[in-house]
């Protein structure tokens, strides 16, 4: 007995949309059981991947040849996960005796899924540390598919410095928002690129279409690509007020989707998520009856009409609201940009074989006429029998305009379709020829290309720029933007990174009041805490993280943190050795527990963590500047050069690492070029106290007194209260003869330091910057002092 | 119903232990009475008395009993011929009921096979009129010419199979094998594939194999993936297997280790080609799982060279030499055509420094596989390492004219020339032709970096190294690349060691 693979098919994704991946599993499982067609494995293995088990998908897929682009694309995915980039390249890319696919090649076979394959093949090369092929495979994804945020993010990683105004233009896609072809062979067309950005699970489609060749029984045998759009997107205002909104939902997946709208609706629609605009949804005209004799109506339509009519208008009325209340509860998004490709991968949570929204949420007052109106259009693009086979790809997609607060958020395709539906028949006056169509996609894919390319200013490397420039708060990020946990980490980090660290701490603690569930960033918080010494704070969050989530490195990190700044620092190295043990790739948890090794004198080992750090990320400059402060211990001052001028090249920015720098090149006997990169560093942070004070002790070595002296007093004014400074001052003063004020100073220094703290410290300095002759003085001058 | 009838109902049911006790007693009573069975029914319990004995896989013994049975026969015709004249239906019934002597031929054949006495085997087979051969003793025939080298009979024996049965693939791979033309074996299987729905994929694969024997890595290969494209094919282990090994010839080690990966695991019980495999993953250092994989297959069966060529190659790599040495002895008293085994051993050998008789399994492995180049580079190491560089260099220069000059050859004919101080230039040109020709093939890369590291171009090295590895990740141009830049005091080295250590 045969078993109709389609209706098992569309349970199956119905079970994935609803997160009920046991169930989906074990349908799948009898469905390829009793098939074994490699859509039924493809399925299956999707099952798997999405329940969180990667694995189970990749063992699965290994066994069995894969000859279609979307099997291969997931078992590379897989191979990935599992950390077997070998084989996963090979899956991509692996032609017959050695020869490697090129890129062009990946993009004719992988068709609309090739932005996402280069990608991660970009990842893969990055990972094995082929950074040139790497950055190229992102750029081509961008260049295919420039809703990408992900490759442009590793792009910046990679320390290329793409600008976010040439990544993210629409000209690569102007052929592409062209009316659609007469849509003999849409997956092959080139007009379906923009549609990738939104696409989400080829399969999806794949099944919808041929539940819609299966439910129109024949009917609908000619392609339908009528599009409906909202007059009053037209007016300028409107659309810069409100999100435009582009829905390409296909007659194919009103079909799909016709059996499911209850479940569907009973999920969604709870009571509690009705946001405020729901009731003027709720009010709004009930679907107007489709007139007969409006032939597109029933041209586009004719299978709506099947699923309405026998609908109870009721019905209706509570989907729309059902709709609006899905977009309202996914307000808080956590991402400001979609990342649509993964979070249809990697989460549960968005699911479905359903297009990805971005909505427009209300931060401005209900203004809802417009906004309803604006907020879509619809361009049906259906399918044709014949192509069946191929991937097709409807998205039901919103777009807002830049205003709008955007998140991603995906909703099932019933909300959407029902959604969009509504809309059509809110608004007879809709149907527009299909002519004016590209352009109203255009301004709509344009808009999210101008919030893309807005992106730009809050990258790590243009944050710090703007910070340096303007020494206050970047005031480039719009508001709504501005005060999310993305924006306000990267500030953060930014400052972090700049030594700001009192900035750095107010921004994070903001993002913990918004976000508190935000882990990203929060290890560079704690080191701010630990920097800044607030153990309780610091102890505070790491209690919270670790009970929130305990498989993230991050919070193992600002455990460690937390021990560390309580001088426990076995226990601190226990902790990090735990964040690198959950997630082995995490560079910062190695810098830190080489940090911890130092500090527990372990060199070696600390060297070891170090250099780990940099295997991770090469272009982790905090690992660099640990490695040059080992050999700066161990007077190994070539090669820490070497590892401090490696970690500047990464963070140009810092005037720690310039400081660092100077100071070895002192060591070297360089100190003209030592004094320049103190002023180097001085010039990018007047106030660091570091700086001045090593630039002094170099004046002071070089015999130039009055300058150290100035210096001195300088730096007497940022921190009064160092017993070091006046410490300095008071040897400046005797070399210049005038005993009573160094021996003031040296009291002073004694009275702020009284147990001798910094006693080691000061024979450092008299080791390093006096000559030997007056090694003896400076002991006199010690005695006197002590 | 006499006791005869009984035995051979015995017989018949599969009871071969109770037949061979009762024909045993029953015969000792006729030799002791002649009277008491008639010479058809000795010959009769002759038959069935060593078919019992063939059971209990006594081969020697059943052999001579066959041989006294078929004596048995010759007498019984004698008499029968006087009999026919006067007998008449009777006797014929009876007949009919008689084991047939070519059966009884047949298997006496078979257990000379089993025996390894190959030519009395042929001996035996060839005494059947050609008349009355079955497409089976066509089929054993024509292996047994075929790995006695007597090709042209062979070839005669596999079309008779052929013309009988069209659908025989074993004796279409024979054919091919022996090297007759593809389109000649495929025109004899024609009128078939057209008459029968869902066959057409015969021809593509008829030529898939042409190309495997042919040498034609390249085509084979795609013929072969056109194959496992049609889905009805997908996941076809054999096929798989085959794929899988052609990878392998052409020197693709990666995608050759992937189908032999997913062959066992569709079907855990393969064994054909697994100790390619096991090779293979020793090679890239994969020990552990070799060491699995060996332990599976002695589980499925201990009767076959695979398992013992596996662990073999697991001792190998791991420098246990005497060990695989004993291995591989082993393997090829079970499967004496076995390459792998052949090869293993010469390289345990050739490592245990008895170079001559390294020398003799691998010139064994190259006439059992002339198209496998790592018979040839075997050879060769022994050469080197006994100091016949002219041996070594005329070898090379052997495979690399027959073979054609593809990257592998001409990196071989180069890896001897730089053996030799008087050719280096040589080698260099030769290295450069390999390199324009499969810009990634590693070992042309490692023995260029080698050179270059000798002549001391670092700075080319580097360069070399960087090119290579900006499209493949691979431990040991990353470990030469550290060793370059150790030598340019470049302090950045760290990275490239890390790296390896991955």
């Amino acid at each position: 007995m045969t078993v109709l693979q389609e209706p098992v098919q569309a349970a199956v994704w119905q079970a994935l949309n609803h997160y009920a991946f046991l169930d989906a599993v074990f349908l799948a499982e009898r469905l390829y059981a009793e098939v074994r067609s490699e859509d039924a494995l493809y399925l299956l293995a999707t099952c798997y991947y999405r329940s969180g088990k990667p694995y189970k998908a990749y063992r699965l897929l290994k066994a069995h040849s894969c000859s279609t682009p979307q099997v291969r694309f997931l078992l590379a995915k897989c191979c990935v996960e599992l950390s077997k980039l070998a084989e996963g390249e090979q899956v991509l890319i692996g032609g017959v005796l050695n020869k490697q696919k090129s890129q062009d090649d990946i993009i004719t076979e992988f068709g609309d899924s090739a932005s996402f394959t280069l990608s991660l093949l970009g990842h893969i090369y990055c990972k094995t540390d082929r950074v040139a092929k790497g950055a190229e495979c992102f750029q081509r994804s961008l260049t295919l598919n420039p809703f990408l945020w992900s490759p442009f993010q590793n792009l910046c990683h990679l320390g290329e410095k793409p600008d976010p105004d040439q990544v993210f233009r629409l000209s690569s896609l102007q052929n592409s928002l062209a009316p659609p072809p007469p849509p003999i062979s849409p997956a092959q067309n080139p007009s379906h690129r923009l549609d990738t950005a939104l696409m989400e699970t080829p399969q999806d489609t794949l099944e919808l279409n041929r539940l819609n060749l299966e439910s129109s029984n024949g009917k609908l045998t000619s392609d339908l690509s009528v599009s409906y759009i909202d007059s009053s997107l037209i007016s300028p205002e409107t659309g810069s007020l409100l999100g435009n909104t582009v829905s390409m939902a296909s007659a194919g997946s009103l079909l799909a989707k016709q059996n499911k709208p209850k479940s569907g609706r009973s999920l969604l629609g709870g009571p509690a998520a009705l946001s405020p605009l729901t009731p003027s949804f709720g009010i709004l005209p009930l679907p107007l009856e489709p007139s007969p004799g409006d032939p597109t109506y029933l041209q586009n339509y004719s299978a709506t009409m099947e699923t309405q009519s026998t609908a109870p208008s009721k019905k209706s009325v509570s989907r729309i609201s059902q709709s609006k209340s899905v977009f309202s509860q996914s307000g808080n998004s956590r991402d400001v940009l979609p990342i649509p490709f993964n979070q249809s991968q990697t989460s549960a949570a968005h699911t479905s074989g359903s297009p990805q929204v971005l909505s427009p949420s209300m931060s401005g007052p209900p203004n809802v006429q417009p906004r309803r109106s604006s907020r879509l259009f619809t361009s049906a693009s259906s399918t044709a029998k014949e192509n069946s086979k191929k991937l097709k790809m409807k998205f039901p997609t919103k777009i807002p305009n830049r205003k709008t607060k955007c998140k991603s958020a995906k909703t099932s395709n019933s909300s959407n379709l029902n959604e969009s539906l509504d809309i059509l028949r809110l608004d007879p006056s809709l149907s527009l020829p299909d002519t004016k169509i590209p352009q109203y996609q255009r301004a709509a894919a344009d808009s999210v290309m101008a919030l893309l390319r807005g992106t730009g200013p809050w990258l790590p490397g243009a944050v710090l720029v703007q910070l340096q420039r303007s020494h206050q708060h970047p005031d480039f990020a719009p508001p709504q933007h501005y005060n999310t946990g993305w924006v306000l980490t990267h500030i953060g980090r930014a400052y972090f990174e700049l030594a700001g660290y009192t900035q750095a701490e107010r921004l994070f603690s903001e993002v913990r009041r918004i976000e508190s569930y935000r882990v990203e960033g929060m290890e560079i918080y704690s080191t701010t805490l630990w920097h800044l010494q607030k153990d309780v704070a610091l102890s505070a969050l790491s209690k919270d993280l670790t009970d929130m989530d305990k498989n993230c490195p991050e919070a193992w990190c600002v455990a460690g943190n937390c021990f560390s700044l309580q001088r426990e620092h076995d226990i601190a190295i226990k902790f990090f050795q735990r964040a690198i043990q959950v997630d082995p790739g995490f560079a910062y948890a190695y810098t830190l527990l080489g940090h911890e090794f130092v500090l527990t004198e372990e060199l070696d080992r600390a060297l070891a963590c170090f250099r780990n750090a940099i295997r991770v990320n090469n272009r982790h400059y905090n690992a660099w500047y640990g490695l040059g402060m080992i050999y700066y211990k161990q007077e190994k001052f070539n090669l820490a050069e070497i590892h401090f001028k490696k970690a500047l090249s990464i963070n140009p920015q810092s005037s720690v690492l310039l400081c660092h720098i100077g100071v070895v090149q002192h060591a070297l006997k360089k100190s003209d070029a030592a004094l320049e990169t103190l002023n180097r560093a001085i010039g990018i942070d007047p106030k660091n106290p570091l700086c001045k004070f090593h630039r002094a002790s170099i004046l002071f070595a070089n015999d130039k007194y009055k300058a150290a002296l100035q210096e001195l007093e300088e730096l007497k004014q940022i921190v009064p209260k160092e017993s070091l400074v006046y410490f300095l001052i008071g040897k400046v003063y005797k070399k210049l003869g005038q005993t009573h004020l160094a021996l003031m100073n040296f009291s002073w220094a004694m009275d702020l330091d009284p147990k001798g703290a910094n006693n080691q410290i000061k024979e450092a300095i008299d080791k390093r910057y006096l000559p030997e002759d007056e090694a003896a003085e400076v002991d006199d001058s010690q005695d006197s002092s002590g | 119903m006499n006791v005869i009838d009984h035995v051979r109902d015995m017989a018949a049911a599969g009871l071969h232990s109770n037949v061979r006790i009762m024909s045993s007693l029953l015969l000792t009573m006729s030799n002791n009475n002649p009277e008491l069975l008639s010479p058809t029914q000795k010959y009769q319990l002759l038959v069935y008395h060593a078919d019992s004995i063939f059971h209990d896989k006594e081969y020697r013994n059943a052999a001579c009993k066959y041989s006294m049975a078929l004596q048995q026969k010759k007498v019984l015709s004698k008499t029968s011929k006087v009999r026919t004249s006067t007998g008449g239906a009777a006797s014929n019934i009876q007949a009919q009921s008689l084991p047939s002597e070519i059966e009884v031929k047949y298997k006496i054949a078979e257990c000379y096979t089993i025996l390894k006495l190959d030519k009395d085997a042929i001996a035996v087979l060839d005494g059947i009129p050609s008349r009355q051969r079955t497409p089976k003793i066509n089929m054993m025939l024509a292996n047994l010419y075929r790995k006695a080298g007597q090709e042209r009979s062979a070839v005669t024996s596999y079309k008779e199979v052929l013309r009988h049965c069209p659908l025989a693939l074993d004796a279409i791979i024979g054919l091919l094998s022996l090297s007759v033309k593809g389109a000649e074996v495929a025109s004899m299987t024609m009128d078939v594939i057209q008459s029968i729905p869902n066959l057409d994929w015969l021809s593509v694969w008829i030529k898939a194999y042409a190309f495997i024997h042919a040498g034609d890595n390249q085509r084979a290969i795609n013929t072969i993936c056109s194959l496992e494209k049609k889905s009805l094919l997908r996941d076809n282990v054999d096929l798989l297997v085959s794929l899988a090994d052609v990878y392998f010839r052409a020197g693709d080690t990666k995608n050759a280790i992937l189908k032999f990966e997913q062959a066992q695991m569709l079907d855990p019980y393969l064994i054909k080609g697994m100790d390619v495999y096991g090779y293979l993953m020793a090679r890239e250092g994969h020990l552990e799982d070799v060491e699995v994989l060996g332990g599976r297959l002695f589980n499925i069966s201990d009767q076959h060279a695979e398992p013992w060529v596996i662990s073999g190659c697991h001792s190998f790599y791991s420098k246990r030499y005497s060990r695989a040495l004993y291995l591989g002895a082993k393997a090829i008293q079970l499967n004496s055509n076995s390459v792998q085994a052949l090869l293993l051993k010469g390289a345990a050998l050739r490592n245990m420094g008895r170079v001559q008789e390294a020398i003799i399994h691998f010139r064994e492995a190259m006439r059992l596989a002339p198209c496998r180049l790592d018979c040839y580079e075997g050879l060769i190491d022994c050469y080197l390492a006994s100091n016949g560089i002219r041996e070594a260099m005329g070898m090379a220069n052997n495979i690399y004219k027959t073979l054609g000059a593809n990257a592998q050859t001409l990196t071989i004919l180069a890896t001897v020339c730089l053996e030799d101080p008087v050719t280096q230039e040589k080698a260099k040109t030769l290295l450069d032709k390999a390199l324009a020709q499969r810009p990634d093939y590693t070992k042309a890369v490692v023995k260029k970096a080698e050179l270059l590291s000798r002549e001391q171009k670092h700075e080319e090295g580097i360069a070399l190294l960087r090119n290579a590895l900006a499209n493949q990740s691979d431990c040991v141009l990353h470990r030469m690349l550290g060793d370059f830049l150790v030598a340019v005091n470049d302090y950045q080295k760290d990275e490239n060691f890390d790296l390896t250590l991955e």
